[in-house]
């Protein structure tokens, strides 16, 4: 089974960088699609099948807080696990994030087990998969 | 826990951040930066319990270099290769502002960190602005090639 994926950063570099950690990862990946804000997200989510959302925090026009709200007020978005990558090392702000909705948060800079052990993780929790569709 | 803001830890984390993303060594250095070419100079806002901004500034072609051992290929060339670095140069300061801000003010306070911005000035323009005079924490390191980077964080409280 293969998953699609979606890299939601503003930094072109980093969306390169965590896509070649995705392929080093393990994980069976159908088609990895981009996004420069949480806007471009929207737009992709509302077009794409996407299995797992790997979302920046800090980005223009619509931050990643914003794209997690706007995707859990959306009943056919809010089932769509969103795992942030960020650098950011608050505690407190990873408990509020968690409770509006993420799955899990890799702290930037990361290695590919991680989002091996993370996608793994969350896909075990949600199930799914691009395969086939 | 938070730890106390010293141009120690500014050069550590710092130090440790471009090791991990970019494979690139460092050691702090007493020595005032000289490159005679184009500088770049990326900074951050931040806020919460202490507010103010974060300022890396490093030879613009050494950002070219970052990009392209972060990305694995041989780099782009050209204009576009300096673009690339810039924003190289950005995520590489937010990195470094997310893990010493955890230290700073602590794991448990709640931050916000701004988008960074870059700026381009010559060497003349980058000595007369003076980074790090009016810095509240301010260190420099050179890289094993030589290459200065300076930092420095100033408060707006």
């Amino acid at each position: 089974m293969s998953y699609n994926l979606l890299v939601v950063d503003d930094s072109a570099l980093m969306r390169q960088m965590i896509k070649k950690v995705i392929s080093m990862s393990g994980v069976e990946v159908g088609t990895v699609f981009e996004a420069s804000d949480g806007l471009e997200a929207i737009d992709v989510l509302g077009r794409e099948w996407i299995d797992v959302v790997f979302a920046d925090l800090h980005m223009p026009r619509m931050s990643g807080i914003e794209l997690v709200e706007r995707m859990s007020a959306d009943n056919l978005l809010a089932t769509t696990p969103v795992v942030i990558v960020s650098s950011d090392r608050s505690q407190t702000q990873m408990e509020q994030l968690k409770a509006k909705g993420i799955k899990a948060y890799i702290e930037k800079p990361f290695k590919p087990e991680q989002f091996r052990d993370v996608v793994a993780g969350v896909l075990a929790s949600h199930g799914g998969g691009a395969h086939g569709r | 826990m938070a730890a106390e803001l010293t141009p120690a830890l500014l050069a550590q984390i710092t130090s440790a951040v471009l090791e991990e993303v970019a494979f690139v060594f460092t050691e702090p250095s007493e020595r005032p930066s000289s490159y005679d070419g184009d500088w770049v100079q990326v900074s951050l806002a931040f806020s919460g319990p202490r507010r103010g901004r974060m300022s890396m500034a490093a030879p613009r072609v050494f950002g070219a270099q970052v990009a392209s051992t972060i990305a694995g290929d041989d780099g782009a060339q050209g204009p576009e290769a300096l673009e690339r670095g810039d924003d190289a140069l950005r995520e590489i300061l937010n990195i470094v502002a997310g893990r010493l801000l955890g230290e700073w003010l602590g794991t448990e306070a709640v931050y916000e960190i701004g988008i960074p911005e870059r700026s381009v000035t010559s060497a003349a323009e980058h000595e007369s602005a003076g980074l790090r005079a009016r810095a509240l924490c301010a260190a420099a390191l050179v890289t094993d090639e030589d290459v200065p980077i300076e930092l420095a964080i100033t408060a707006s409280d």
